[in-house]
């Protein structure tokens, strides 16, 4: 087998799986400091016995004193603003359904995307297998399973 | 990677993983049989989704409401809810991640399939999960008044062992169904 083909198997390896990724449902991070955190994009990807992307992001954040200027959600081409700008925080979390639990399960997994105001909070719900917008509310209070940096602290 | 397992219990200590397709049987006595208007099931059991039986060399354990505050296991007489262990109960939902993840908001209810806030109709639900100190069950019809599972931090397996019982308040076939739902992070 020639050298040459085994390269260029590998280069389109390396196109097909980044291809994918561009089509899955995804959180994109603008950071304070003018980078953007993308996940599935390294090194925000899943990594085994590693914290999920999410939280090591928040956590990149808190030590290097940094906030989540504005956060979307990307799917292929399309990025979805769904908030409205200066959140002092956003989470981000994975919902699991099953139902019809006693007989033939059905399963749906969703993002739960939110943005935390002074007032209020705005949430989204996208299911990532279907590639739709589920359910958008605004409620009065949330207490996230993790948050990133408040905005409100790097305010002097 | 998420993954998600249902485990029915058996009486004879082992565990029947369930397949996506598998149903459970709520039943009289045996298998199959229906179970009486204004009482509580005294078998459970799972299927194939030809309903082929499955748990045929021990049947699951079967809890079975006797009172808000105690419950029948396997046909016993009737003790405190709490004396329910994860190894007597009839479920084990397993959530697992490849990575430690929080769990929280899990929650269990039945409801009519279509509205989770709609209960299941002609149907006394109740669940019970075997962790912690609750004395009772938890009538859980509808996503209001759905069992609040235990929540988990920082771990990549996450299991809930979980009591249910049944009881038709009118004759004839009930729609509805039971979900479970949880976040994670």
């Amino acid at each position: 087998m020639k050298p040459g083909y085994l390269v260029e198997d590998r280069l389109l390896t390396v196109f097909f799986v980044y291809d994918k990724i561009l089509q899955m449902v995804r959180w994109v991070a603008k950071l304070s400091n003018g980078d953007v955190a993308e996940q599935d994009i390294p090194p925000w990807v899943e990594i085994e016995g590693e914290r999920l992307p999410w939280a090591r992001l928040c956590n990149y954040l808190a030590y290097n004193n940094l906030y989540i200027d504005e956060l979307v959600v990307k799917y292929a081409d399309n990025e979805w603003v769904f908030f409205k700008p200066n959140a002092l925080f956003y989470s981000v979390e994975n919902v699991l359904e099953v139902d019809n639990l006693l007989g033939e399960k059905q399963y749906r997994n969703m993002l739960h995307v939110a943005a935390h105001y002074p007032n209020d909070v705005e949430h989204v719900y996208i299911d990532v297998n279907e590639e739709v917008l589920v359910l958008k509310e605004t409620t009065n209070e949330f207490r996230p399973i993790i948050a990133s940096p408040s905005r409100e602290e790097h305010i002097f | 990677m998420a993954t998600w397992t249902i485990y029915a219990q058996l009486q004879n200590d082992t565990e029947l993983a369930l397949n996506p397709t598998d149903h459970i049987w709520l039943n009289g006595l045996t298998y199959g049989t229906n179970v009486i208007t204004g009482r509580y099931q005294d078998s459970t059991h799972v299927a194939d989704s030809s309903d082929v039986q499955r748990d045929t060399t021990s049947s699951v354990n079967n809890t079975k409401y006797a009172s808000q505050s105690t419950v029948k296991i396997n046909g016993a007489a009737a003790v405190s809810v709490s004396t329910l262990t994860s190894g007597t109960v009839p479920f084990k939902f397993r959530f697992a991640h490849t990575s430690a993840v929080d769990t929280a908001e899990v929650k269990f209810y039945a409801y009519d399939g279509a509205t989770d806030a709609t209960p299941m109709q002609g149907v006394n639900f109740y669940a019970y999960e075997a962790y912690g100190a609750e004395t009772g069950w938890t009538a859980a019809n509808g996503v209001g008044s759905a069992l609040a599972l235990r929540e988990y931090t920082d771990n990549t397996t996450h299991d809930w062992f979980v009591a249910i019982s049944a009881s038709p308040t009118s004759p004839g076939a009930k729609a509805g169904a039971v979900k479970l739902t949880l976040t994670y992070a």
